[in-house]
């Protein structure tokens, strides 16, 4: 034996005929490696080069000594924690309950709770917080106005200008994803675990308690993460209650840092520790779902069957009814009003009516229609560019064509830990300046929010590349087909919906995209949500909600024919 | 004394009847079997007797209380018994003893106790060095072990066991069948064990009750089961058999192939027409003609050997009748070959 190991091990020749050099699939590798170089990892590089290097191209940490040399920055910073924390605790209260109610109990009006919670998904958090600006504004807002009116009192009930406020609609709008992972969770838990503590004796509370939600609990953790993340990272909400209250969050500061004169470097810097946390934060995640995520027997009596609650099922309709009230009935109620009306604060008359609002932004304005090309434009390039590339991806990857492929599926997901403001220093860093000088035109847009979308796209595509057996493609190729008519003919056909589905979603986020956007466009590649953030800013609330409007009517219409095209999963899909 | 009453019980999911007015009595300790192909009810039954399923018709009693009527049902979280699951529904979030241990807590058993008894009984199920595991480090019959003892630890009015064992492989399951007999012998738990494996309910259980679309076929030991069915459904789902069709006339019986004097056989015709059951094993070959009048003449028309035994079809009467005969592997015939199978009647049943 000894001498046989003592050799040398003879050629891969298998491996080396795959490295080829006229192999296609070797040849797919470098151009898609070459691609994701660009969107990924030159603008990441570029970000950690800048921020050690001064104006002059010298290694320098000044630039850190500046983003963190004020008190003032610091104290972003910890209020950027705090927020993630806090929203992450309150879209848990919101989330688990309505999770569990959907997914376990004999609650009525499921379907009814199910839409709401798909509205507040669609709902861009910006038009939330305008929406609860115009109910909680301490001053105007509706719902001060009527406490006044009824009250008598002088004072304000509510005021949305706060940090409380400002968590509490974060929170408002974060929730649905916690619900799309504990209720998939949840709906894999065998009712048979549940029977099996009812037999024991157990109430049905103390079922909920001591074992249906403990088996959630790694999701519930999990999917409270990445809440904490999507807190942190949130450009639009914070700008628009939190600068007017004078509470800065890591988003708003580098926003500041980017008001001119234009700090690249510091900004750079100032975004680093972030980035970490994310980084950080994205692995626990993951470890926590991997480590303690149970994997509960199925097969056979895995059936699922719904808890009888009695009266009771009523309260937990009442609970999800008052969340989804608050997220998405409230806040359109008063969005339609301000963009039906002349001037929003003279309420609900007959004289106030108006349909100007809607003339003008879409065609008297001088760019509000141009806005809303731009965003369907940008949109439109971005979902399909990020279906096709990840398609290939995935393609790749699954079916481990070249060594290392997997590489590329790791880059794909990259993005995902990546605050949508720092990707968008990291895109300004990198290809702002010549030679490709992209800073203004539709391209940077169009590219920047593919990265930041392919994690979203690669997601899907591989797991329907995964639900497909290789034998199907295998099965052409015995029959004398090419690699490529196994694609065209079986492959894409097969995963024409699911594909479908990721271009309807990577479609919807890029309309709403707001932190990326704002800090890449200039004026001829405004977007809608950043021509609604300047709006606000200018406090001209009818116009707003009127644009606001037509942006969430055409994104639930998108949502609808995604319901129709993929069924059910559609957005609430676990990703 | 009568433990568990079923009486008149009927469930109906919209038109289909599930279960049509089963009535059955389980002596205190005793183990019966509810056996029968899936969708006979069996199931059904179980979780009516387990609460978790209100019935459409009938009551269901336990100590001579009445624990289910289609008005009122006792939750299942009041009734004192306990459930093994198909799935065992062990909780991926506790450990071995915090599993076994739950019923215990429910019932606000002090600390010190609920530890003792945990021990013990891990024990007994062979998992004492166990109780710190999650589910997910132990092996299927591991887990199988812990639903045993987490049912078994709170020692239950009734014990309901719905196919536990059809998770485990061939091998797994015919240990765990006299697992499950040595802990009924050591605790005298009352059980129903609903299974569609006969050797499963016969090796386990002191009487089985075999379903067949929503009704009780029939209720008997092992043995009676086996020897005496009593409709061609019993005959034919437990063991194999040959079911050949009868009729009574002027003292005999008389069928394709033959008629013998009624005083031969052993059981007692259930009507005028009926089938006789004939266990291919209880024939035996010759080449000769045997001794006693009570044998068919017919040629191997197809032969298996299997092993241990000879397969046989024999073709009686120019085919118009085929016989299964399994025969010892000595017993040696080719194909075309002329046989007498003799039979003795009094071992054969007449079934409805």
């Amino acid at each position: 034996m000894s001498d046989i190991t003592l050799k040398p091990a003879p050629a891969p020749r298998g491996r080396l005929a795959n490295l080829a050099p006229l192999e296609p699939g070797r040849l797919l590798w470098f151009g898609l490696a070459a691609v994701m170089i660009f969107l990924v990892v030159y603008p990441l590089w570029q970000i950690v080069s800048v921020s050690l290097h001064d104006s002059d191209g010298n290694f320098t940490f000044e630039n850190y000594a500046k983003a963190f040399g004020r008190a003032r920055y610091i104290q972003s910073f910890t209020n950027s924690l705090w927020l993630g924390v806090c929203a992450c605790v309150l879209s848990l209260c919101f989330a688990v309950p309505i999770s569990w109610g959907l997914a376990r109990t004999d609650m009525p009006g499921k379907r009814f709770v199910w839409l709401g919670v798909i509205g507040a998904y669609v709902m861009p958090p910006f038009m939330g917080a305008i929406g609860w600006i115009l109910l909680a504004g301490p001053n105007a807002g509706w719902l001060n106005r009527i406490f006044r009116s009824l009250s008598g009192m002088d004072v304000a009930l509510f005021d949305i200008y706060t940090f409380s406020g400002l968590v509490f609609v974060v929170a408002l709008y974060s929730f649905p994803l916690v619900f799309v992972f504990v209720n998939a969770a949840l709906e894999l838990v065998s009712s048979e675990m549940e029977d099996a503590g009812a037999i024991l004796g157990a109430s049905i509370w103390h079922v909920a308690r001591r074992i249906t939600i403990p088996i959630v609990l790694p999701t519930i953790i999990g999917a409270g993460i990445i809440v904490f993340l999507e807190a942190v990272s949130l450009f639009g909400a914070p700008a628009l209650l939190g600068t007017p209250a004078r509470i800065s969050v890591v988003t708003t500061t580098l926003f500041e840092f980017f008001s001119n004169p234009v700090r690249v470097e510091v900004a750079a810097a100032y975004s680093m520790p972030l980035l970490l946390i994310t980084v950080i934060l994205f692995l626990l995640q993951y470890w926590v779902i991997r480590r303690r995520g149970y994997v509960t027997q199925t097969g056979k009596g895995g059936e699922r069957r719904m808890m009888k609650l009695g009266p009771w099922r009523w309260a937990v309709f009442a609970y999800g009814f008052g969340v989804i009230f608050l997220a998405v009935i409230l806040p359109l109620i008063i969005i339609v009003q301000a963009a039906l009306s002349k001037a929003w604060g003279q309420g609900f008359s007959f004289d106030n009516l108006t349909l100007n609002n809607f003339r003008y932004i879409l065609f008297e304005h001088s760019t509000a229609g141009q806005t809303v090309i731009n965003s369907a434009m940008f949109s439109f390039w971005t979902a399909t560019l990020a279906v096709t590339l990840t398609l290939l991806i995935a393609y790749i990857v699954n079916r481990k064509l070249v060594p290392f492929s997997s590489v590329l599926g790791f880059l794909a997901v990259t993005p995902f830990v990546i605050p949508g403001i720092v990707l968008a220093i990291g895109f300004y860093a990198a290809y702002a300046p010549p030679p490709l000088a992209l800073y203004g035109t539709g391209l940077i847009m169009v590219l920047s929010f593919t990265t930041r979308f392919m994690p979203v796209a690669y997601i899907n595509a591989a797991s329907g590349m995964r639900s497909l057996h290789p034998e199907m493609e295998e099965a052409v190729r015995i029959l004398g087909g090419s690699r490529m008519t196994a694609i065209r003919r079986v492959i894409a056909p097969l995963l024409k919906r699911s594909l479908a589905g990721a271009w309807l979603i990577v479609f919807i986020g890029a309309t709403r995209e707001l932190s990326t956007a704002i800090f890449l466009y200039v004026g001829a590649t405004r977007t809608m949500s950043i021509m609604i953030y300047d709006l606000s800013e200018e406090g001209r609330f009818e116009h707003l909600s009127a644009l606001g409007l037509v942006l969430v009517v055409a994104t639930m219409a998108f949502v609808a024919i995604g319901f129709r095209v993929v069924g059910r999963d559609f957005m609430l899909k676990r990703s | 004394m009568i433990k568990l009453s079923l009486k008149n019980l009927s469930r109906t999911f919209g038109a289909f009847k599930a279960v049509d007015d089963v009535s059955l009595d389980l002596a205190d300790g005793e183990f019966v079997s509810l056996l029968g192909p899936s969708g006979c009810g069996k199931t059904t039954t179980l979780r009516m007797i387990a609460g978790f399923i209100p019935p459409s018709a009938g009551t269901i009693e336990m100590n001579g209380r009445a624990l289910s009527n289609p008005a009122s049902v006792v939750p299942p979280e009041k009734r004192q018994m306990s459930m093994i699951f198909q799935s065992y529904a062990i909780w991926p979030n506790m450990t071995v003893a915090e599993n076994v241990g739950f019923g215990l807590g429910v019932r606000k058993l002090p600390r010190a106790e609920i530890e003792a008894r945990v021990k013990r009984i891990l024990e007994v199920v062979h998992l004492g060095t166990l109780a710190g595991r999650y589910p997910s480090e132990l092996s299927g019959g591991q887990q199988q072990r812990v639903a045993l003892a987490r049912a078994i630890v709170v020692e239950p009015q009734v014990l309901l066991l719905d196919e536990p064992l059809s998770n485990l492989d061939a091998s797994l399951r015919e240990e765990m069948r006299f697992e499950i007999r040595r802990l009924h012998n050591e605790f005298k738990i009352t059980s129903v064990y609903v299974t569609h494996d006969q050797s499963e309910a016969m090796v386990t259980s002191d009487r089985i009750v075999v379903m067949n679309q929503g009704r009780i076929e029939q209720a008997s030991t092992p043995v009676d089961l086996y020897g005496n069915p009593k409709t061609r459904f019993v005959a034919s789902f437990i063991g194999k058999t040959n079911l050949i069709d009868a009729k009574r006339e002027n003292g005999n019986v008389v069928f394709t192939g033959g008629a013998w004097p009624l005083a031969a056989f052993g059981s007692t015709p259930p009507g005028q027409n009926f089938q006789l059951s004939i266990r291919p094993h209880d024939v035996s070959l010759g080449r000769e003609v045997p001794p006693g009048a009570f044998a068919f003449k017919g040629r191997i028309a197809e032969r298996a050997y299997l092993g241990d035994v000879w397969d046989y079809a024999v073709a009686v009467d120019g085919g118009q009748l085929q016989l299964r005969v399994t025969t010892t592997p000595r017993d040696m015939f080719e194909v075309g070959d002329t046989v007498y199978c003799a039979v003795d009647p009094s071992i054969v049943a007449m079934v409805e």
